[in-house]
Formats: C-alpha cells, sequence, structure tokens
C-alpha cells in the first residue's frame, strides 16, 4: 500500500536545475554531434527556429509555393502545381526517402522527397510542376530546376532565418510535442489495422491546430504512414525510407552548367500591409487585367487569365526574371494573409471588383488591439471603420 | 502517446541523432534534479550526477535498452551516479552536510507557500535521518515510481531486503513526520 501522504511530500521536493547546467549539457550535446557528424556545429539559430510561430513559417511555404506557381506554370502547360506545401529545413543528420501527397486549398501534389541533413529535394512529374526543387536550410537556399528546360531559379532565403519552414520530418516530431504538451489536446490509440498487408499501430492525435494520426510498425515504431491536417495544409506520407544511402549531389544548390538562371531574394519584413497590397495590386492588374480575381484561392492564382493573354498575344514578354520578381512581390500579400488571426476576422469580398474603383470595397480585417477595422477599397485606399459600419 | 514520443526519440538517438538527448534532458530535468538533489542534500553534486549521466548517455553511442520506461531509465541512472558520489563522500563529508541546517546546500530557497515551503523542509530534515538505502528505495518508489523488483536489481538486494528497507525508512518517516502518512 502507497502512503498517498507521501507522494504529496515528495512532490513538494521539486528542484530544478540550474541555467549554468543547462547550458554545460547543452554544449556538451552540441559536441559530441560535431564529433559524430564531422560537420560543423548547428548553429544555436536552429533551436531558435524550432521555437519559431507556426504562422511565420506557413506564412513562407505558401509564399514559396506561389512563387512556385508563378515562375514555372508559365513555362509550359497549365496543370494543377503545387511543390511546397512542407518545404522544411531540418535539424537532424538522418537520410529519408518517403512519398509525399500535399493538398494546399484546391491544389493537389503528390511528389518523393528526399532528406539530407538539413537538405530537402523534391521531385515531381514534370507536369505537375517544376521537376526538382532543392532546399538547402543551412545555406538557406532554394534551387528549382526544370531539366528539359535547362532552367534554374535560385531564392536566396538568408533573410528568412527566423520564419524559414522547417524540416519535414523534424515538423512532425515537433507536432508531435506540442499535441503532447497541449492539455486541450487529444490523443488516442486506434485499433491496429492491416496496411497494405502489414499490421499497424495507430495513433490519432488532435487539437485546435490540427489532427496527426499515424500507422507505425509495431516492432520499430517507425511510420509507415502519417496523415496531418493543419491549417489548410492536408499532408499524407507513405512508403518511409529511412537512413537511406544518398548521394550528396543530389542536394546541391549550385546551378547546373548551361542552364539560364534567374535569382532573388525572400524577404523577413514582406508581411506589412503596405507590401501585402502592392502584391494584391500586381495580382489585380497584371495577374486578372485590371480585376480583382474571384476568390485568393490557389486555383484562381494559378489561372492569371490576364498575364497569360498577355503573353499568347505577344503584347508582353517576361524573363524567367521577370516573372520571379513579379512572384516575388506577389508573395508578401499571401505571407500578409497567412500572418493574420481568426479574431482579426479577415474578409475578402473583392471578385470581380475593377481595379481602381474606390467606391467598392475589396476587403477588410481588424488590426490585433485595434477597436475599428481597416476596410480597403478598389483603388486599394483604406478607411478605418467599426464593425456596424462594416460593408453588408 | 507519451510512450509513442518517448519511443520516438529513444529511436531517434538510437539511430545516431544525438540531438534527441536534449529534448530527452529538457523532458526529464527536473525530475532528475529532485531525485538527486533529495538523495544527496547537495545541489552541486546533484547537478554532477546529472551531467554524468548524459555524458555516459552520449557516450552510449545510441545504443539505448529501455525495459520499462524512459523516465524510469534515467531515474534509476540518475540514483546510480548518486550512490557512487554517496560512496565517496567521507564521514566528514556527511556530517558537514548533516549539519548545514534546515536547507540543504545551494538548493533554491522555497518559493511556494508558507506551508508548502514548511512541508518540504520537514521531509528534507526527515529524509536526511535515513540511511542512504533506505531514502533511495523511498524515493526511486514514490518519486520514481518504481516498482520493488527494479529498486533490488538496482541496489543489488533481494526484493525482500528493499521491501524492508522501505518499511523500515516508512516507519521512520512516519515517526518524524506524523503517524497520518
Amino acid at each position: 500500500m502507497r502512503p498517498k501522504k507521501l507522494d504529496q511530500l515528495v512532490s513538494n521536493l521539486e528542484t530544478q536545475p540550474s541555467e549554468g547546467l543547462d547550458r554545460r549539457i547543452a554544449a556538451m550535446i552540441r559536441q559530441a554531434a560535431r564529433q559524430r557528424s564531422g560537420e560543423r556545429p548547428p548553429e544555436p539559430v536552429l533551436w531558435r527556429r524550432i521555437m519559431r510561430s507556426r504562422t511565420a513559417r506557413i506564412a513562407a511555404v505558401i509564399a514559396l509555393v506561389l512563387v512556385g506557381i508563378l515562375v514555372f506554370q508559365l513555362f509550359d502547360n497549365s496543370a494543377s502545381v503545387t511543390w511546397a506545401g512542407v518545404i522544411d529545413p531540418l535539424v537532424t543528420a538522418e537520410t529519408a526517402v518517403f512519398n509525399i501527397v500535399t493538398r494546399l486549398q484546391d491544389a493537389t501534389i503528390e511528389a518523393k522527397i528526399m532528406v539530407m541533413g538539413q537538405r530537402i529535394r523534391y521531385e515531381m512529374e514534370s507536369a505537375q510542376g517544376p521537376p526538382i526543387v532543392i532546399f538547402d536550410a543551412e545555406r538557406l537556399e532554394m534551387l528549382t530546376l526544370v531539366p528539359e528546360r535547362k532552367a534554374a531559379v535560385l531564392v536566396d532565403m538568408t533573410d528568412l532565418v527566423d520564419q524559414a519552414p522547417e524540416n519535414y520530418l523534424a515538423s512532425i516530431r515537433n507536432v508531435i510535442n506540442e499535441l503532447e504538451s497541449d492539455p486541450n489536446a487529444s490523443i488516442e490509440r486506434l485499433a491496429d489495422v492491416e496496411l497494405d498487408g502489414r499490421n499497424t499501430v495507430v495513433f490519432r492525435a488532435q487539437n485546435d491546430d490540427g489532427e496527426m494520426t499515424v500507422w507505425a510498425d509495431p516492432e520499430t515504431l517507425l511510420p509507415i504512414r502519417l496523415e496531418q491536417r493543419l491549417s489548410g495544409l492536408s499532408v499524407t506520407s507513405t512508403d518511409f525510407q529511412f537512413d537511406p544511402e544518398l548521394d550528396p549531389a543530389l542536394f546541391s544548390t549550385e546551378i547546373p552548367a548551361g542552364y539560364s538562371t534567374a535569382s532573388s531574394q525572400m524577404r523577413s519584413d514582406n508581411a506589412t500591409e503596405e507590401k501585402a497590397l502592392e502584391g494584391l495590386r500586381i495580382w489585380a492588374q497584371i495577374l486578372e487585367d485590371n480585376q480583382f480575381p474571384p476568390d485568393l484561392s490557389t486555383a484562381a492564382y494559378q489561372k492569371m487569365p490576364g498575364l497569360r493573354k498577355k503573353l499568347r498575344e505577344g503584347t508582353l514578354t517576361l524573363t524567367t526574371q521577370e516573372k520571379l520578381d513579379m512572384a516575388m512581390k506577389i508573395a508578401p500579400f499571401s505571407q500578409f494573409l497567412a500572418t493574420l488571426k481568426p479574431e482579426q476576422d479577415w474578409q475578402y469580398v473583392g471578385g470581380g471588383v475593377p481595379f481602381g474603383d474606390a467606391s467598392q470595397p475589396v476587403c477588410w480585417y481588424k488590426p490585433i488591439g485595434s477597436e475599428t477595422y481597416r476596410v480597403i477599397y478598389g483603388d486599394l485606399s483604406i478607411k478605418e471603420m467599426p464593425k456596424e459600419d462594416l460593408p453588408r | 502517446m507519451a510512450s509513442l514520443r518517448n519511443r520516438i526519440l529513444i529511436g531517434r538517438f538510437n539511430k545516431g541523432d544525438v540531438h534527441a538527448l536534449q529534448e530527452i534532458y529538457d523532458l526529464y530535468k527536473t525530475d532528475m534534479m529532485t531525485l538527486a538533489t533529495g538523495l544527496l542534500f547537495d545541489k552541486t553534486q546533484a547537478e554532477d550526477v546529472l551531467h554524468e549521466v548524459f555524458a555516459k548517455l552520449i557516450r552510449l553511442q545510441g545504443r539505448m535498452r529501455i525495459r520499462s520506461t524512459l523516465r524510469g531509465y534515467l531515474l534509476r541512472a540518475v540514483a546510480n551516479e548518486a550512490r557512487t558520489i554517496n560512496g565517496t563522500r567521507t564521514r566528514k563529508d556527511r556530517a558537514r552536510i548533516d549539519e548545514r541546517g534546515d536547507s540543504p546546500r545551494n538548493v533554491d530557497p522555497p518559493e511556494h507557500a508558507a506551508a508548502l515551503a514548511e512541508e518540504r523542509h520537514r521531509l528534507e530534515r526527515s529524509l536526511r535521518e535515513l540511511p542512504y538505502d533506505q531514502r533511495e528505495v523511498v524515493l526511486l518508489r514514490h518519486h520514481g515510481q518504481a516498482r520493488f523488483k527494479a529498486i533490488a536489481e538496482h541496489q543489488g538486494v533481494s526484493m525482500s531486503a528493499v521491501q524492508a528497507r522501505y518499511r523500515r525508512g516508512l516507519k521512520k518517516l512516519r515517526s518524524l513526520l506524523g503517524a497520518d502518512l
């Protein structure tokens, strides 16, 4: 019989280690990691990056998705293309290969993913988008390649060090951590099921942010299938291979010889209202031929009828660099949207509104801490007004 | 789910990801520190225990084998290191620590309510009255949630001997802390 009173008394003995010990242990672990990998030490920023807000990371991911769509969809076909639902830097030295199906809004993309250290390589069918995307989280560079056209786009993300999306495998672990520490999370083990002829254990965890289901080998607990739903993203990963031998050359962000090149820099201070409105202006004026898009979905973005028409008619010619520059100016709009919280009550009502029409509202939101809303009109002018005066 | 998380952490570590140890440390450092301090009554030595435990884990080169729970594994590792340190203490050292008064050296002053702090001090004083083996059994049992069998393996004695130490320890604590224990 355990004396419960003693349990309670012992719980009062709780003692925290000093910050000095925390530092000693962390230093010891870092040193061990360096010795094992033979590589230079992981930067402290990697630890900080783990703690970044999910919102900022999602903003960066969505912005990159849109950049890729604009730049590469104009190369050739009109097939659905999103390639970077989960471009994530990583903090482990493991290699992995797996297949992933990402759904963002109404677009679906299937890709094979390879991970090596802090580098990740996406491979897709060319009909779906850029066939190869390499993201190097250490150098904070993203290289997109279209071999059949010998075209390359290099995006410098060093300014996004605080927001760069994390490696997908690491993000899975962080989601697990978050779910476990969330008192409102519901975590359950489901009945074992047979998956592709293999017996699997199944766990499902849910909280306000999303849901994750893992099918795993009952012996090794290595995942066989994983499904995640989070903030508009749906990701299914299968066919995991852990620690395969991979050629480092697959992850090089050096531009291959003979490739035409465009390059740009993704900035961290993009998610401002001013830059967002400039992105919306380009979307309305250039992609949609002087009217606001019917909605702000990826599908609407992909259509870009105005721009296609001009390119088809030859009234506008754009180099790859110019397309990239344009995409980088539109990206802040999505980055800005991704930072808005539900309580900011963002509304878009601009479908079909002619660009420049000062009488018609396009969208509104409430800044954090503000009592009034910011209502943006067709000429991108802004009026402050209380909720009761919002357009109906 | 906690088990899944721990198994993932152990799996990562065993596959060579030393950074998993950092997450393990962050998860269990308070539990480990509480046990080490409760056994040794010296925060500096308790921190040395934790340091040594993690140094040994690193030297394991990813060969961590957990038979029960990760927390239990770590607390037994702490108990092992604390026992080693306790064994190296001279009689003079022990007397010095025992003479320090109400609060163990370097242990942060209690930040709980006064009643809670008083309870803690009473328990610390009472635990200090127990022989090390009995104190270890009581703390592993009540803080580490360890089974008698596991404690017996750790102390290298029979299970009945551990149970006897536990009974004697409780009896002593009851005499010091009150019959309602």
